[in-house]
Protein backbone atom coordinates (compact mmCIF):
# COMPACT_ATOMS: atom_id res chain seq x y z
CA UNK A 1 0.00 0.00 0.00
CA UNK A 2 1.43 3.42 -0.89
CA UNK A 3 2.04 6.12 1.68
CA UNK A 4 -0.83 8.26 0.44
CA UNK A 5 -3.39 5.49 0.89
CA UNK A 6 -1.84 4.65 4.23
CA UNK A 7 -2.10 8.28 5.35
CA UNK A 8 -5.73 8.41 4.30
CA UNK A 9 -6.62 5.32 6.31
CA UNK A 10 -4.54 6.35 9.31
CA UNK A 11 -6.27 9.72 9.28
CA UNK A 12 -9.67 8.01 9.47
CA UNK A 13 -8.45 5.72 12.23
CA UNK A 14 -7.08 8.66 14.17
CA UNK A 15 -10.40 10.42 13.82
CA UNK A 16 -12.33 7.42 15.13
CA UNK A 17 -10.03 6.89 18.10
CA UNK A 18 -10.10 10.57 19.04
CA UNK A 19 -13.89 10.74 18.72
CA UNK A 20 -14.32 7.66 20.82
CA UNK A 21 -12.34 9.17 23.66
CA UNK A 22 -14.29 12.41 23.55
CA UNK A 23 -17.59 10.59 23.37
CA UNK A 24 -16.60 8.42 26.33
CA UNK A 25 -15.99 11.48 28.50
CA UNK A 26 -19.28 13.05 27.45
CA UNK A 27 -21.08 9.82 28.15
CA UNK A 28 -19.64 9.63 31.65
CA UNK A 29 -20.64 13.21 32.37
CA UNK A 30 -24.10 12.50 31.12
CA UNK A 31 -24.29 9.48 33.44
CA UNK A 32 -23.29 11.65 36.39
CA UNK A 33 -25.93 14.25 35.63
CA UNK A 34 -28.59 11.60 35.20
CA UNK A 35 -27.54 9.95 38.47
CA UNK A 36 -27.95 13.18 40.39
CA UNK A 37 -31.35 13.89 38.83
CA UNK A 38 -32.55 10.36 39.46
CA UNK A 39 -31.59 10.32 43.12
CA UNK A 40 -33.24 13.70 43.69
CA UNK A 41 -36.45 12.45 42.10
CA UNK A 42 -36.29 9.20 44.07
CA UNK A 43 -35.82 11.04 47.36
CA UNK A 44 -38.83 13.27 46.64
CA UNK A 45 -40.95 10.25 45.75
CA UNK A 46 -39.99 8.40 48.91
CA UNK A 47 -40.69 11.50 51.03
CA UNK A 48 -44.10 11.85 49.39
CA UNK A 49 -44.97 8.23 50.09
CA UNK A 50 -43.81 8.44 53.69
CA UNK A 51 -45.93 11.56 54.26
CA UNK A 52 -48.93 9.86 52.72
CA UNK A 53 -48.36 6.84 54.92
CA UNK A 54 -48.29 8.97 58.07
CA UNK A 55 -51.38 10.83 56.97
CA UNK A 56 -53.27 7.62 56.27
CA UNK A 57 -52.24 6.15 59.58
CA UNK A 58 -53.52 9.20 61.45
CA UNK A 59 -56.63 9.55 59.32
CA UNK A 60 -57.62 5.93 59.73
CA UNK A 61 -57.16 5.94 63.41
CA UNK A 62 -54.32 3.51 63.73
CA UNK A 63 -53.64 4.71 67.18
CA UNK A 64 -53.97 3.42 70.65
CA UNK A 65 -57.38 5.10 70.93
CA UNK A 66 -58.64 3.34 67.83
CA UNK A 67 -57.41 0.03 69.10
CA UNK A 68 -58.91 0.64 72.48
CA UNK A 69 -62.25 1.53 71.00
CA UNK A 70 -62.00 -1.57 68.87
CA UNK A 71 -62.80 0.12 65.58
CA UNK A 72 -61.76 -2.94 63.68
CA UNK A 73 -63.42 -2.08 60.40
CA UNK A 74 -61.67 1.27 60.40
CA UNK A 75 -58.36 -0.34 61.24
CA UNK A 76 -58.90 -2.92 58.55
CA UNK A 77 -59.39 -0.27 55.89
CA UNK A 78 -56.39 1.63 57.12
CA UNK A 79 -54.27 -1.51 56.95
CA UNK A 80 -55.29 -2.07 53.33
CA UNK A 81 -54.34 1.44 52.34
CA UNK A 82 -51.10 1.25 54.27
CA UNK A 83 -50.26 -2.01 52.56
CA UNK A 84 -50.83 -0.37 49.19
CA UNK A 85 -48.49 2.48 50.13
CA UNK A 86 -45.88 0.03 51.36
CA UNK A 87 -46.13 -1.82 48.06
CA UNK A 88 -45.49 1.41 46.17
CA UNK A 89 -42.56 2.18 48.46
CA UNK A 90 -41.17 -1.27 47.89
CA UNK A 91 -41.41 -0.83 44.10
CA UNK A 92 -39.69 2.52 44.29
CA UNK A 93 -36.91 1.15 46.46
CA UNK A 94 -36.46 -1.73 44.06
CA UNK A 95 -36.16 0.71 41.14
CA UNK A 96 -33.69 2.83 43.07
CA UNK A 97 -31.62 -0.28 43.84
CA UNK A 98 -31.46 -1.18 40.13
CA UNK A 99 -30.46 2.33 39.25
CA UNK A 100 -27.80 2.35 41.96
CA UNK A 101 -26.23 -0.75 40.41
CA UNK A 102 -26.42 0.81 36.96
CA UNK A 103 -24.90 4.08 38.01
CA UNK A 104 -22.26 2.43 40.17
CA UNK A 105 -21.05 0.70 37.05
CA UNK A 106 -21.08 4.03 35.24
CA UNK A 107 -19.03 5.53 38.07
CA UNK A 108 -16.62 2.64 37.86
CA UNK A 109 -16.17 3.32 34.18
CA UNK A 110 -15.59 6.96 34.99
CA UNK A 111 -12.98 5.99 37.56
CA UNK A 112 -11.28 3.73 35.05
CA UNK A 113 -11.26 6.59 32.61
CA UNK A 114 -9.60 8.83 35.19
CA UNK A 115 -7.06 6.11 36.02
CA UNK A 116 -6.25 5.68 32.40
CA UNK A 117 -5.87 9.39 31.94
CA UNK A 118 -3.22 9.61 34.65
CA UNK A 119 -0.70 9.01 31.94
CA UNK A 120 -2.04 9.06 28.47
CA UNK A 121 0.32 7.99 25.76
CA UNK A 122 0.30 10.52 22.99
CA UNK A 123 -1.80 9.53 20.01
CA UNK A 124 -1.55 11.71 16.96
CA UNK A 125 -2.32 11.32 13.32
CA UNK A 126 1.35 10.43 12.88
CA UNK A 127 1.00 7.68 15.54
CA UNK A 128 -1.95 6.20 13.66
CA UNK A 129 0.14 6.20 10.50
CA UNK A 130 3.06 4.50 12.26
CA UNK A 131 0.72 1.95 13.84
CA UNK A 132 -0.46 0.95 10.39
CA UNK A 133 3.14 0.73 9.13
CA UNK A 134 3.99 -1.49 12.08
CA UNK A 135 0.93 -3.69 11.46
CA UNK A 136 2.01 -4.08 7.85
CA UNK A 137 5.48 -5.17 8.98
CA UNK A 138 4.35 -7.50 11.73
CA UNK A 139 1.36 -9.11 10.05
CA UNK A 140 2.37 -8.79 6.41
CA UNK A 141 -0.55 -6.48 5.64
CA UNK A 142 -4.01 -5.54 6.82
CA UNK A 143 -7.47 -4.97 5.48
CA UNK A 144 -9.50 -1.80 5.85
CA UNK A 145 -13.19 -1.70 5.08
CA UNK A 146 -13.94 2.00 4.68
CA UNK A 147 -17.69 1.42 4.47
CA UNK A 148 -17.90 -0.35 7.81
CA UNK A 149 -14.78 1.26 9.26
CA UNK A 150 -13.23 -2.08 10.08
CA UNK A 151 -9.53 -2.76 10.29
CA UNK A 152 -8.45 -6.38 10.11
CA UNK A 153 -5.34 -8.55 10.16
CA UNK A 154 -4.80 -12.23 9.52
CA UNK A 155 -2.84 -14.59 11.70
CA UNK A 156 -0.58 -17.36 10.46
CA UNK A 157 -1.78 -20.94 10.63
CA UNK A 158 -2.31 -21.68 14.30
CA UNK A 159 -1.45 -25.10 15.65
CA UNK A 160 -1.86 -25.72 19.35
CA UNK A 161 -0.54 -28.63 21.41
CA UNK A 162 -3.16 -30.44 23.46
CA UNK A 163 -2.70 -31.84 26.96
CA UNK A 164 -0.84 -34.84 25.55
CA UNK A 165 1.34 -32.78 23.21
CA UNK A 166 -0.60 -33.81 20.14
CA UNK A 167 -0.89 -30.85 17.81
CA UNK A 168 -4.24 -29.63 16.64
CA UNK A 169 -4.33 -27.51 13.51
CA UNK A 170 -6.89 -24.73 13.86
CA UNK A 171 -6.16 -22.82 10.66
CA UNK A 172 -5.81 -19.08 10.19
CA UNK A 173 -7.90 -16.43 11.88
CA UNK A 174 -8.89 -12.91 11.00
CA UNK A 175 -9.07 -10.31 13.77
CA UNK A 176 -11.49 -7.54 12.84
CA UNK A 177 -11.46 -4.28 14.79
CA UNK A 178 -14.70 -2.37 14.38
CA UNK A 179 -13.81 1.29 14.80
CA UNK A 180 -17.48 2.22 15.12
CA UNK A 181 -17.67 0.27 18.36
CA UNK A 182 -14.69 1.78 20.13
CA UNK A 183 -16.86 3.86 22.45
CA UNK A 184 -19.40 1.20 23.29
CA UNK A 185 -19.82 -0.45 26.67
CA UNK A 186 -16.38 -1.81 27.69
CA UNK A 187 -17.89 -5.22 28.33
CA UNK A 188 -18.76 -5.40 24.63
CA UNK A 189 -15.55 -5.82 22.75
CA UNK A 190 -15.12 -3.74 19.60
CA UNK A 191 -13.55 -6.64 17.71
CA UNK A 192 -14.36 -10.15 16.60
CA UNK A 193 -12.55 -13.22 15.35
CA UNK A 194 -13.25 -15.03 12.09
CA UNK A 195 -11.88 -18.46 11.32
CA UNK A 196 -10.53 -18.35 7.77
CA UNK A 197 -9.96 -22.09 7.47
CA UNK A 198 -12.27 -23.42 10.17
CA UNK A 199 -11.29 -26.68 11.80
CA UNK A 200 -14.19 -26.84 14.25
CA UNK A 201 -14.46 -29.26 17.12
CA UNK A 202 -16.24 -32.43 16.07
CA UNK A 203 -18.68 -32.01 18.95
CA UNK A 204 -19.53 -28.40 18.18
CA UNK A 205 -19.41 -26.91 14.69
CA UNK A 206 -19.54 -23.41 16.17
CA UNK A 207 -16.34 -23.90 18.12
CA UNK A 208 -13.39 -22.99 15.90
CA UNK A 209 -10.86 -22.37 18.67
CA UNK A 210 -10.76 -23.59 22.28
CA UNK A 211 -10.99 -19.98 23.49
CA UNK A 212 -13.30 -18.50 20.86
CA UNK A 213 -17.05 -18.80 20.82
CA UNK A 214 -19.50 -16.80 18.72
CA UNK A 215 -16.55 -14.99 17.10
CA UNK A 216 -15.51 -13.69 20.49
CA UNK A 217 -12.19 -14.39 22.20
CA UNK A 218 -12.36 -15.13 25.91
CA UNK A 219 -9.44 -12.85 26.68
CA UNK A 220 -8.43 -14.13 30.13
CA UNK A 221 -5.04 -12.70 31.12
CA UNK A 222 -4.97 -10.48 28.05
CA UNK A 223 -8.13 -8.56 28.90
CA UNK A 224 -6.55 -5.55 30.62
CA UNK A 225 -3.72 -5.27 28.12
CA UNK A 226 -6.19 -5.36 25.23
CA UNK A 227 -8.33 -2.64 26.80
CA UNK A 228 -5.28 -0.50 27.49
CA UNK A 229 -3.90 -0.93 23.99
CA UNK A 230 -7.21 0.10 22.44
CA UNK A 231 -7.55 3.01 24.79
CA UNK A 232 -4.05 4.26 23.91
CA UNK A 233 -4.58 3.78 20.19
CA UNK A 234 -1.85 1.13 20.13
CA UNK A 235 -3.61 -0.82 17.42
CA UNK A 236 -0.63 -3.00 16.55
CA UNK A 237 -0.21 -3.99 20.21
CA UNK A 238 -3.90 -4.82 20.32
CA UNK A 239 -3.63 -7.11 17.30
CA UNK A 240 -0.44 -8.64 18.69
CA UNK A 241 -1.97 -9.48 22.08
CA UNK A 242 -5.09 -10.95 20.49
CA UNK A 243 -2.91 -13.00 18.13
CA UNK A 244 -0.85 -14.28 21.08
CA UNK A 245 -4.10 -15.15 22.85
CA UNK A 246 -5.18 -17.15 19.84
CA UNK A 247 -1.76 -18.81 19.63
CA UNK A 248 -1.78 -19.94 23.25
CA UNK A 249 -3.73 -22.83 24.68
CA UNK A 250 -4.80 -22.54 28.28
CA UNK A 251 -5.84 -26.05 29.35
CA UNK A 252 -7.42 -24.70 32.55
CA UNK A 253 -10.39 -22.98 30.96
CA UNK A 254 -11.08 -23.80 27.33
CA UNK A 255 -14.61 -23.99 25.94
CA UNK A 256 -13.63 -27.50 24.94
CA UNK A 257 -10.32 -29.20 25.82
CA UNK A 258 -8.15 -29.74 22.77
CA UNK A 259 -7.73 -33.41 23.62
CA UNK A 260 -11.45 -33.75 22.93
CA UNK A 261 -11.32 -31.77 19.69
CA UNK A 262 -11.70 -34.72 17.35
CA UNK A 263 -14.14 -36.67 19.42
CA UNK A 264 -17.63 -36.35 18.11
CA UNK A 265 -19.53 -36.91 21.30
CA UNK A 266 -19.57 -38.12 24.86
CA UNK A 267 -21.50 -41.20 25.86
CA UNK A 268 -24.72 -39.92 27.40
CA UNK A 269 -24.54 -42.64 30.03
CA UNK A 270 -20.89 -43.13 31.08
CA UNK A 271 -19.44 -39.84 29.69
CA UNK A 272 -16.77 -41.65 27.68
CA UNK A 273 -15.38 -39.72 24.68
CA UNK A 274 -16.49 -41.15 21.39
CA UNK A 275 -15.10 -40.75 17.92
CA UNK A 276 -17.38 -41.04 14.90
CA UNK A 277 -16.75 -44.77 14.57
CA UNK A 278 -17.52 -45.47 18.22
CA UNK A 279 -20.88 -43.76 18.42
CA UNK A 280 -24.08 -45.70 18.73
CA UNK A 281 -27.24 -43.66 18.84
CA UNK A 282 -30.24 -44.77 20.81
CA UNK A 283 -33.07 -45.43 18.38
CA UNK A 284 -35.49 -43.84 20.84
CA UNK A 285 -33.87 -40.72 22.29
CA UNK A 286 -30.98 -40.43 19.79
CA UNK A 287 -28.49 -39.91 22.62
CA UNK A 288 -24.95 -40.89 21.69
CA UNK A 289 -23.88 -44.01 23.57
CA UNK A 290 -20.77 -46.16 23.65
CA UNK A 291 -20.71 -49.86 22.83
CA UNK A 292 -20.66 -50.76 26.52
CA UNK A 293 -23.76 -48.74 27.30
CA UNK A 294 -25.74 -49.78 24.26
CA UNK A 295 -28.21 -52.63 23.88
CA UNK A 296 -29.47 -54.12 20.67
CA UNK A 297 -33.07 -55.00 20.00
CA UNK A 298 -33.07 -58.68 19.11
CA UNK A 299 -36.05 -58.16 16.87
CA UNK A 300 -35.04 -55.18 14.73
CA UNK A 301 -31.33 -54.82 15.61
CA UNK A 302 -31.69 -51.15 16.58
CA UNK A 303 -29.22 -49.86 19.18
CA UNK A 304 -30.90 -48.57 22.31
CA UNK A 305 -29.75 -47.00 25.56
CA UNK A 306 -30.45 -48.42 28.99
CA UNK A 307 -33.35 -46.02 29.48
CA UNK A 308 -35.16 -47.35 26.44
CA UNK A 309 -34.47 -51.04 26.37
CA UNK A 310 -36.92 -53.65 27.58
CA UNK A 311 -36.62 -57.30 28.36
CA UNK A 312 -39.43 -59.64 27.39
CA UNK A 313 -40.93 -60.88 30.65
CA UNK A 314 -41.44 -64.33 29.19
CA UNK A 315 -38.47 -65.19 26.97
CA UNK A 316 -36.07 -62.48 28.32
CA UNK A 317 -34.85 -61.23 24.94
CA UNK A 318 -33.83 -57.55 24.69
CA UNK A 319 -36.28 -55.45 22.76
CA UNK A 320 -36.86 -51.79 21.93
CA UNK A 321 -40.13 -50.02 22.63
CA UNK A 322 -41.14 -50.33 18.97
CA UNK A 323 -40.85 -54.09 19.20
CA UNK A 324 -42.40 -54.48 22.61
CA UNK A 325 -46.03 -55.18 23.35
CA UNK A 326 -47.74 -54.66 26.65
CA UNK A 327 -50.20 -57.30 27.77
CA UNK A 328 -53.51 -55.58 28.39
CA UNK A 329 -54.25 -57.95 31.27
CA UNK A 330 -51.02 -58.13 33.29
CA UNK A 331 -49.28 -55.02 31.80
CA UNK A 332 -46.01 -56.90 31.37
CA UNK A 333 -43.75 -55.95 28.45
CA UNK A 334 -43.34 -58.79 25.99
CA UNK A 335 -41.71 -59.37 22.66
CA UNK A 336 -44.05 -59.86 19.69
CA UNK A 337 -43.29 -63.59 19.79
CA UNK A 338 -44.79 -63.91 23.24
CA UNK A 339 -47.96 -61.88 22.64
CA UNK A 340 -51.06 -62.26 20.54
CA UNK A 341 -53.75 -59.92 19.39
CA UNK A 342 -57.27 -60.34 20.73
CA UNK A 343 -59.66 -60.91 17.82
CA UNK A 344 -62.39 -58.95 19.61
CA UNK A 345 -60.79 -55.94 21.28
CA UNK A 346 -57.56 -55.98 19.18
CA UNK A 347 -55.44 -55.45 22.29
CA UNK A 348 -52.14 -57.24 22.93
CA UNK A 349 -52.25 -60.17 25.31
CA UNK A 350 -49.51 -62.41 26.59
CA UNK A 351 -49.72 -66.15 26.25
CA UNK A 352 -50.68 -66.50 29.91
CA UNK A 353 -53.90 -64.58 29.40
CA UNK A 354 -55.09 -65.85 26.09
CA UNK A 355 -57.95 -68.17 25.22
CA UNK A 356 -59.42 -69.60 22.01
CA UNK A 357 -62.96 -69.26 20.81
CA UNK A 358 -64.18 -72.83 20.80
CA UNK A 359 -66.40 -72.13 17.82
CA UNK A 360 -64.14 -70.31 15.37
CA UNK A 361 -60.75 -70.76 16.98
CA UNK A 362 -59.99 -67.02 17.17
CA UNK A 363 -57.60 -65.86 19.90
CA UNK A 364 -59.25 -63.88 22.65
CA UNK A 365 -58.20 -62.06 25.76
CA UNK A 366 -59.82 -63.15 28.96
CA UNK A 367 -61.97 -60.05 29.00
CA UNK A 368 -63.58 -60.97 25.73
CA UNK A 369 -64.26 -64.64 26.38
CA UNK A 370 -67.95 -65.45 26.75
CA UNK A 371 -68.78 -68.70 28.51
CA UNK A 372 -72.10 -70.36 27.84
CA UNK A 373 -73.65 -71.25 31.18
CA UNK A 374 -75.38 -74.29 29.73
CA UNK A 375 -72.67 -76.03 27.79
CA UNK A 376 -69.68 -74.23 29.30
CA UNK A 377 -68.31 -73.45 25.86
CA UNK A 378 -66.01 -70.38 25.59
CA UNK A 379 -66.83 -68.32 22.53
CA UNK A 380 -66.08 -64.91 21.03
CA UNK A 381 -68.70 -62.19 20.68
CA UNK A 382 -69.21 -62.99 16.99
CA UNK A 383 -69.92 -66.64 17.69
CA UNK A 384 -72.07 -65.87 20.71
CA UNK A 385 -74.97 -64.77 18.50
CA UNK A 386 -74.89 -67.96 16.47
CA UNK A 387 -74.20 -70.17 19.43
CA UNK A 388 -76.87 -72.84 19.37
CA UNK A 389 -77.24 -74.92 22.45
CA UNK A 390 -80.29 -76.00 24.31
CA UNK A 391 -80.65 -73.50 27.03
CA UNK A 392 -83.38 -73.35 29.56
CA UNK A 393 -82.27 -69.97 30.61
CA UNK A 394 -82.32 -67.38 27.87
CA UNK A 395 -79.60 -65.36 29.53
CA UNK A 396 -76.06 -65.86 28.39
CA UNK A 397 -73.44 -65.76 31.12
CA UNK A 398 -70.27 -63.91 30.63
CA UNK A 399 -67.10 -64.76 32.39
CA UNK A 400 -64.75 -62.06 33.37
CA UNK A 401 -61.79 -61.87 35.58
CA UNK A 402 -61.47 -59.50 38.47
CA UNK A 403 -58.19 -57.78 39.24
CA UNK A 404 -57.43 -60.48 41.78
CA UNK A 405 -57.91 -63.14 39.17
CA UNK A 406 -61.20 -64.51 40.56
CA UNK A 407 -63.73 -65.54 37.98
CA UNK A 408 -67.04 -63.75 38.24
CA UNK A 409 -70.08 -64.80 36.29
CA UNK A 410 -72.31 -62.02 35.19
CA UNK A 411 -75.47 -62.02 33.25
CA UNK A 412 -75.52 -59.49 30.44
CA UNK A 413 -77.87 -57.27 32.43
CA UNK A 414 -75.70 -57.53 35.50
CA UNK A 415 -72.67 -56.61 33.50
CA UNK A 416 -74.36 -53.50 32.11
CA UNK A 417 -75.34 -52.46 35.60
CA UNK A 418 -71.82 -53.08 36.85
CA UNK A 419 -70.33 -51.07 34.02
CA UNK A 420 -72.63 -48.16 34.75
CA UNK A 421 -71.71 -48.32 38.40
CA UNK A 422 -68.02 -48.17 37.54
CA UNK B 1 19.57 10.48 32.56
CA UNK B 2 16.66 10.70 30.17
CA UNK B 3 13.14 9.34 29.75
CA UNK B 4 11.98 6.48 27.56
CA UNK B 5 8.38 5.36 27.21
CA UNK B 6 8.02 1.87 28.54
CA UNK B 7 4.92 -0.20 27.71
CA UNK B 8 4.61 -3.66 29.22
CA UNK B 9 1.72 -5.57 27.71
CA UNK B 10 2.42 -8.42 30.09
CA UNK B 11 1.36 -6.42 33.11
CA UNK B 12 -1.87 -4.89 31.98
CA UNK B 13 -0.35 -2.86 29.19
CA UNK B 14 0.24 0.22 31.30
CA UNK B 15 2.70 2.56 29.70
CA UNK B 16 4.59 5.55 30.94
CA UNK B 17 7.89 7.35 31.07
CA UNK B 18 10.83 5.66 32.71
CA UNK B 19 14.18 7.20 33.69
CA UNK B 20 17.20 5.63 32.01
CA UNK B 21 20.94 6.27 32.34
CA UNK B 22 22.99 7.19 29.30
CA UNK B 23 24.31 4.16 27.41
CA UNK B 24 21.75 1.73 28.81
CA UNK B 25 21.05 -1.13 26.43
CA UNK B 26 17.66 -2.77 25.88
CA UNK B 27 18.75 -5.86 27.81
CA UNK B 28 20.01 -3.81 30.77
CA UNK B 29 16.85 -1.75 30.81
CA UNK B 30 14.60 -4.80 30.83
CA UNK B 31 16.72 -6.47 33.51
CA UNK B 32 16.23 -3.39 35.63
CA UNK B 33 12.49 -3.57 35.03
CA UNK B 34 11.88 -7.30 35.18
CA UNK B 35 14.86 -8.83 36.99
CA UNK B 36 16.06 -12.04 35.39
CA UNK B 37 13.70 -12.16 32.47
CA UNK B 38 13.52 -14.74 29.72
CA UNK B 39 13.70 -12.88 26.37
CA UNK B 40 12.09 -15.80 24.57
CA UNK B 41 8.87 -15.04 26.45
CA UNK B 42 8.56 -11.58 24.90
CA UNK B 43 8.29 -9.73 21.64
CA UNK B 44 10.43 -6.66 22.25
CA UNK B 45 10.12 -3.59 20.09
CA UNK B 46 11.95 -0.29 20.26
CA UNK B 47 10.20 2.49 18.38
CA UNK B 48 7.85 -0.12 16.88
CA UNK B 49 10.70 -2.10 15.32
CA UNK B 50 12.39 -5.34 16.39
CA UNK B 51 15.64 -4.74 18.25
CA UNK B 52 18.77 -6.50 19.43
CA UNK B 53 19.69 -7.01 23.07
CA UNK B 54 22.64 -4.60 23.05
CA UNK B 55 20.81 -1.78 21.29
CA UNK B 56 21.45 1.41 23.19
CA UNK B 57 18.40 3.38 24.23
CA UNK B 58 17.95 7.06 23.45
CA UNK B 59 15.75 9.76 24.89
CA UNK B 60 12.04 9.32 24.12
CA UNK B 61 12.54 5.84 22.72
CA UNK B 62 9.43 3.74 22.98
CA UNK B 63 10.11 0.27 24.39
CA UNK B 64 7.24 -2.19 24.02
CA UNK B 65 7.12 -5.60 25.60
CA UNK B 66 4.47 -8.09 24.52
CA UNK B 67 4.24 -11.64 25.88
CA UNK B 68 4.53 -14.45 23.35
CA UNK B 69 1.95 -16.41 25.33
CA UNK B 70 -1.31 -14.89 26.53
CA UNK B 71 -3.49 -17.28 28.48
CA UNK B 72 -7.01 -16.80 27.24
CA UNK B 73 -9.83 -18.13 29.38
Amino acid sequence: MNDRALAKISSKIYEEFTNSKERSSEEVLDYLKKTTRYFQASEEEIQRLITRHRFLARDSGISSIAVKTARYDYIQQACKRTTSVIDQLSDTISLVRDQVVYYTEAMQRYKNQLDRNQYQLPFTNRDAFEELMQIEREFGGYGYNSKHKQLSVRTDYITLPDEEENHVDLGRFEIVLDLNKLNENPSRRPYYINALDPHPASMDEELVHPHVRNNSLCEGEGAVAITRALNDGRICDFFTIVTQGLSTYNPDSPYLPLKEWFYSARCARCDRLLSDDDIYRCGECEDPICDECSYFCERCDTSICDNHHYMCDRCEVTICSECSNQCSICNNMMCPGCTENCADCRQDICNDHIANCEECGDLLCQNCVIVCPDCGMAVCSACEEDHDCERENEEMFITSYTETGNIVDWTKDQREIHKNME
Amino acid sequence: MFDVIYINNDEGGFGGPSRVAEGTTVQQFLEQKLGNYDPSRYLIRVNRAPCVADQVLHANDRVTLSPTKVDAA
